[in-house]
C-alpha cells in the first residue's frame, strides 16, 4: 500500500484522539466516582437507579413514619399504663371501703376517688405531637370535659372513633391510635338476625335497657321494617321512665343492605361504617351502636342487644364518689365497672405494644432493604476505582508511546538524508 | 542522423523534464493541502520518423497531466459521510437532551414526583401539621419547576435547531452555488484542453461539505460537470443551482427548492439530524413526560377533591392542581396561600390522613397502561439513552469506516514527500543528460568547425 504523508499523520491523530477519549473517560469516572451520569452510560443502569433511589426513598419515608408513629404509640402506652395504674388504685381502695373499719373515712376515700377522677380526665385528654391521643382524629376540642351543670362528665369532641392510619410498608397500612371511643365509651351492639325469606313490609322490633352518665335507665328501640329484597330500614327511639322519647324529632331513618349471597351487612346508608353515635344531651345519652353483628340468614328473625358497659369510667366514678359521700358503700356492678375498665386498658396496652413491635421490625426491615438498595445502587453505579486508575496508568502508557512513535517517524523523509 | 537532430532531442528532454520538475513542485506545494490531489505526468516516446530505410526515435514527450484519484473510495466516501454526519449531530443533540433531563440524580423527575407522593405519606402521619402541609407544597412546586424547567429547555433547543437548520440551508445554497461557478469553469478549461486538476480538487472538496449536510448523488457528463441531486431532486449542475428555503413536509422540517419541490428521501447529513430532533425526538420525549405529568394530575386531583380541608368548615370538592399545559403545572392557588386547603380527610375530622395515605399510593399503583407513574417516565429516559447509544454507535462505526476510506483515498491521492523528492531527483538527472548531450552535440560541431 502507498503511505502518503497526511496518511501517516492522520493517522498519528487519530490514535492519539482514541487513546485521549478514553483517557477523559477514564479521568471522569474516577473524578466523579460515577460510572452512569446519564442515561445513555446504561440505559438499563439508570433505569435501575431511578428504580432503587425511589425505593431508598420510600424506605426514608416509612422510616419517618414509623419514628413519628412510635413516638406517637409510646406516649399512648405511657397514658394507658397511668390509666392501668390509677385505676389500680381505685379497685384497692373499693376493697378497703368495704372493710367495715373503714366505714367512718367514706369522705376521705371519697376526696382520693375525685382526685383519681381529675387525674384520669386530665390522662384522657392528654395531647402528643398536637393531637388529643384518645381524641380520634377530630382535634376540634378536648375529647372529655364536665357537663354545663357540673355534675357528670360527657364526651366534648363530635366524634372520639376516628382512626389515624399511616403507611408504613408499600403494602401496610398501620392503624396508630387507640382512640377515646374503644376504652371510654359505650358500645351497644346489635345482634342476631333478620329473616331473608321475610316478605317486603315485614317488620322486626327489639327493645333494651340503657343508661345515661347519671345512671338513671332509658329503652332503646329499634324496628327493622324491609322495604325490598336484601334491604331493610332501620328506625329507632330512646325511651325515658315516663314514657317519652328523649328527642325532639324522630332520629332519620337508616337504610342497611345485605349481601344476597353471605348475608353480611354490606351498607348503612351507603357507607361501609357501621357504627354510629347516639347522643341526646339533654338526657346525657352517649353511646355508640354497632351494627357490625347483624345479619340476614335463611332462619326466624331474631335479634337482641349487649353492652360493654352500662356507663363511662368517668361517671361511674363520680357516682361512687357521691355514694361515699352519702355514706354507701360501692355496689358490685360499680366495682365490676371498674375492673372491666382495667381489663379494658390491659387489652389496649397489649395492642398498643403489638402495633409498637409491629412498627419496630418493620423499622428493622427497611433499614435493612434500604442498606441493601444503597449496595445495588453502589454495584450499578460506582466506579471499580483500582481498575479504573490501571486502566488510566495503561492508556497514559499507550499514549506516551504513541507521542514518542510519532516523534521519531513524522519528521522523517528522504529530504533528511539528501 | 544530422548532429542537429540531437539539439533538438535533447531540448524536448529538457523541456518535458522541467515541466515534470514544475508538477513535482506543485506536489511538493501541496503536500499539507487536504483537498490536494496528487498529479502525475505520462511520458511517451516522440514519435519516431523514417528516415533511409531506418526508424529514428525523437526523444520524450509529456502525454498527459493526471490527477490521481480513486474515484470508488470518492463514491464510497459520499455515500458513508451523510451517515456519519446525521448520527454525530443526533448524538450530540440527545446529549443535550440528557443534560436538560439529569437522570439519574436527585435534581430529576424521578426523584422529585417520589418526594411528592413521600411528602403525602408523611402526611398522613399527622394531617394537621402545618410544617408537613407546607412540605407537600414545596414538593409539589419543586417537581412544577423541573418539569417546566424541561419544557422551556427543550422548547429554546427546538428553536436553536430551527435556526441551525436555517443557517445550514444557507451553507448548502452557498456551496450549490459555488459548485456550479466551478462546474462552468471546469466544462471552459477541459473545452479547450487544459488540465482543471485543481478546480476539481476544489469542486470535491466542496461537494465533501454538501455531503455533511445530505445524501447526495452525482453524474459526471462528457464535458466533465457534475450534475449534483440532493434527497432525489436537481440541485446544480455546471449552468444552474438552486436556492433552497426551509419548509416542512408532514410536519417535518425539510429543505424546499423554490417551485416547491421537496426530496423524497433526503435520510441522512446534518439536516436530517436537526430535522429528526426537532421533528420527532424532542416532541415525543415531551409527549411521554405529559403523559405521565398528566396522568399524576388527574389521578392527584380526583382523590384531593373527594377530601376535605382542614378547619372549622371543612371543604371538599376541591382540586390540588389547577391545570397542566404547555408543562406549566400549576398549583391550586388557594392552596399555596392557604396550606390548610389541602384535603387529606375522609370524614371531615383533621386528624384523618386517610386520603393522604391513598395519595401516596398513587407512586406505587399501576395507573398508567399498567404500570406506575415511575415506570413510564423511567422507559422515557431508557428511550432516551438507548437513542443516544444507537447513535453514538452507529457514529462510531460510520466513523471507522470514513477513516478507512479517507485513508485509501489519501494514499492514493495523498502526496509522499520522499516519491516526490525521488521524482525530482530523477528527473533533474535526466535534465542534466540532457544537458550534457547538447553539450557533447555542441562539441561535435566545434570539432567539424575547426576541420573546415
Amino acid at each position: 500500500m502507498r503511505i502518503s504523508d497526511s496518511m501517516l499523520s492522520s493517522s498519528y491523530l487519530q490514535n492519539i484522539n482514541r487513546s485521549r477519549e478514553r483517557i477523559e473517560s477514564l479521568q471522569r469516572k474516577i473524578a466523579t466516582g460515577n460510572r452512569i451520569e446519564k442515561p445513555s452510560d446504561s440505559p438499563v443502569g439508570a433505569s435501575r437507579i431511578m428504580r432503587l433511589s425511589n425505593q431508598i426513598s420510600r424506605s426514608d419515608t416509612y422510616l419517618n413514619n414509623i419514628a413519628n408513629s412510635l413516638d406517637f404509640l409510646n406516649d399512648t402506652t405511657i397514658s394507658l399504663e397511668s390509666l392501668q395504674n390509677e385505676t389500680l388504685g381505685i379497685s384497692e381502695k373499693l376493697v378497703q371501703v368495704t372493710n367495715d373499719s373503714n366505714a367512718g373515712n367514706f369522705d376521705s376515700f371519697a376526696d382520693q376517688i375525685d382526685l383519681t377522677l381529675k387525674n384520669m380526665l386530665n390522662l384522657a385528654n392528654t395531647e402528643s405531637q398536637g393531637k388529643f391521643i384518645f381524641g380520634g382524629t377530630d382535634f376540634s376540642a378536648q375529647p372529655f370535659g364536665t357537663t354545663s351543670d357540673g355534675l357528670s362528665i360527657e364526651v366534648k369532641a363530635k366524634d372520639l372513633s376516628g382512626e389515624n392510619f399511616v403507611k408504613t410498608a408499600p403494602n401496610i397500612t398501620q392503624k396508630i391510635n387507640i382512640n377515646g371511643a374503644e376504652i371510654f365509651s359505650t358500645a351497644v351492639k346489635q345482634l342476631g338476625n333478620l329473616d331473608v325469606n321475610a316478605a317486603v313490609g315485614d317488620v322486626v322490633s327489639a327493645s333494651s335497657q340503657i343508661y345515661n352518665a347519671e345512671g338513671s335507665q332509658f329503652n332503646l328501640n329499634t324496628t327493622y321494617t324491609k322495604t325490598a329484597a336484601n334491604t331493610y330500614s332501620l328506625s329507632y327511639d330512646i325511651i325515658d321512665g315516663g314514657g317519652a322519647s328523649v328527642f325532639a324529632a324522630a332520629p332519620a331513618v337508616k337504610t342497611l343492605v345485605f349481601n344476597s349471597a353471605n348475608g353480611s351487612l354490606e351498607s348503612v346508608n351507603g357507607q361501609t361504617d357501621f357504627t354510629f353515635n347516639i347522643k341526646s344531651s339533654g338526657s346525657k345519652i352517649d353511646f355508640n351502636f354497632e351494627l357490625t353483628s347483624l345479619s340476614q340468614q335463611n332462619a326466624v328473625s331474631a335479634v337482641s342487644f349487649s353492652a360493654n358497659q352500662k356507663m363511662d369510667i368517668f361517671n361511674t366514678l363520680i357516682a361512687i364518689r357521691d355514694n361515699l359521700r352519702n355514706g354507701i358503700k360501692p355496689t358490685i356492678d360499680q366495682t365490676d365497672a371498674v375492673r372491666d375498665f382495667n381489663s379494658r386498658l390491659l387489652d389496649k396496652i397489649t395492642e398498643a405494644g403489638n402495633i409498637i413491635r409491629q412498627m419496630t421490625d418493620l423499622e428493622e426491615m427497611h433499614k435493612n432493604q434500604k442498606l441493601y438498595s444503597e449496595e445495588l445502587i453502589a454495584k450499578e453505579k460506582e466506579v471499580d476505582i483500582p481498575q479504573a486508575i490501571i486502566d488510566l496508568q495503561n492508556e497514559d502508557y499507550h499514549l506516551q508511546m504513541a507521542y514518542k512513535v510519532s516523534a521519531m517517524i513524522l519528521p522523517k523523509s528522504l529530504l533528511n538524508y539528501l | 542522423m544530422g548532429i542537429s537532430r540531437v539539439f533538438d532531442l535533447s531540448r524536448r528532454s529538457l523541456a518535458t523534464y522541467q515541466r515534470a520538475l514544475d508538477v513535482t513542485s506543485h506536489n511538493i506545494a501541496n503536500a499539507a493541502n487536504p483537498n490536494f490531489t496528487r498529479q502525475r505526468i505520462n511520458f511517451v516516446a516522440e514519435k519516431p520518423e523514417l528516415q533511409s530505410g531506418f526508424v529514428w526515435g525523437t526523444g520524450v514527450k509529456m502525454d498527459q497531466l493526471q490527477r490521481v484519484r480513486n474515484t470508488l473510495a470518492d463514491t464510497q466516501l459520499r455515500s458513508t459521510m451523510p451517515r456519519f454526519y446525521d448520527n454525530q449531530s443526533k448524538s450530540a443533540m440527545l446529549g443535550q437532551i440528557e443534560a436538560v433531563l439529569t437522570e439519574p440524580s436527585e435534581l430529576g423527575v424521578s426523584t422529585l414526583m417520589n418526594s411528592f407522593f413521600n411528602s403525602w405519606s408523611e402526611l398522613a402521619v399527622s394531617p394537621n401539621s402545618a410544617p408537613l402541609r407546607s412540605d407537600v407544597i414545596q414538593t409539589a412546586q419543586r417537581l412544577a419547576t423541573k418539569v417546566a424547567n424541561i419544557h422551556s429547555e427543550l422548547d429554546q433547543m427546538r428553536s436553536d435547531i430551527l435556526n441551525e437548520y436555517k443557517t445550514k440551508v444557507n451553507a448548502l445554497n452557498h456551496h450549490l452555488k459555488d459548485l456550479q461557478s466551478l462546474n462552468s469553469q471546469i466544462v471552459e478549461f477541459k473545452a479547450i484542453g487544459n488540465s482543471a486538476g485543481d478546480l476539481e480538487d476544489q469542486r470535491d472538496a466542496i461537494i465533501d461539505e454538501i455531503s455533511k449536510l445530505a445524501n447526495v448523488n452525482i453524474q459526471r457528463d462528457k464535458a466533465g460537470s457534475i450534475n449534483l441531486s440532493i434527497g432525489g431532486i436537481y440541485a446544480a449542475d455546471s449552468s444552474n443551482y438552486v436556492g433552497f428555503q426551509v419548509g416542512t413536509k408532514n410536519g417535518k422540517l425539510s429543505i424546499v427548492a423554490p417551485d416547491g419541490t421537496m426530496p423524497t428521501s433526503l435520510n441522512s447529513g446534518e439536516l436530517n439530524a436537526l430535522s429528526t430532533v426537532y421533528t420527532d425526538k424532542i416532541p415525543g420525549y415531551l409527549e411521554k413526560l405529559d403523559v405521565v405529568i398528566s396522568k399524576m394530575m388527574t389521578e392527584v386531583n380526583t382523590l384531593h377533591s373527594s377530601a376535605y380541608t382542614l378547619g372549622e368548615n371543612p371543604l371538599s370538592g376541591i382540586n390540588f392542581f389547577e391545570d397542566y399545559s404547555g408543562g406549566e403545572l400549576k398549583i391550586n392557588s388557594r392552596i399555596v396561600n392557604d396550606p390548610n386547603m389541602i384535603a387529606v380527610s375522609a370524614d371531615g375530622s383533621a386528624g384523618n390522613g386517610n386520603i393522604a395515605v391513598s395519595l401516596s399510593e398513587l407512586g406505587t399503583k399501576k395507573i398508567l397502561n399498567g404500570t406506575t407513574l415511575a415506570e413510564n417516565y423511567q422507559s422515557l429516559i431508557s428511550e432516551l439513552g438507548h437513542d443516544k447509544i444507537s447513535a453514538d454507535e452507529t457514529a462510531a462505526s460510520n466513523e471507522f469506516v470514513l477513516q478507512q476510506l479517507e485513508a485509501q483515498k489519501v494514499s492514493y491521492s495523498g502526496v509522499s514527500i520522499d516519491e516526490e523528492m525521488t521524482n525530482v531527483i530523477r528527473f533533474q538527472r535526466s535534465y542534466d543528460a540532457a544537458a550534457k548531450l547538447i553539450k557533447v552535440a555542441d562539441e561535435m560541431l566545434q570539432t567539424l568547425i575547426q576541420m573546415v
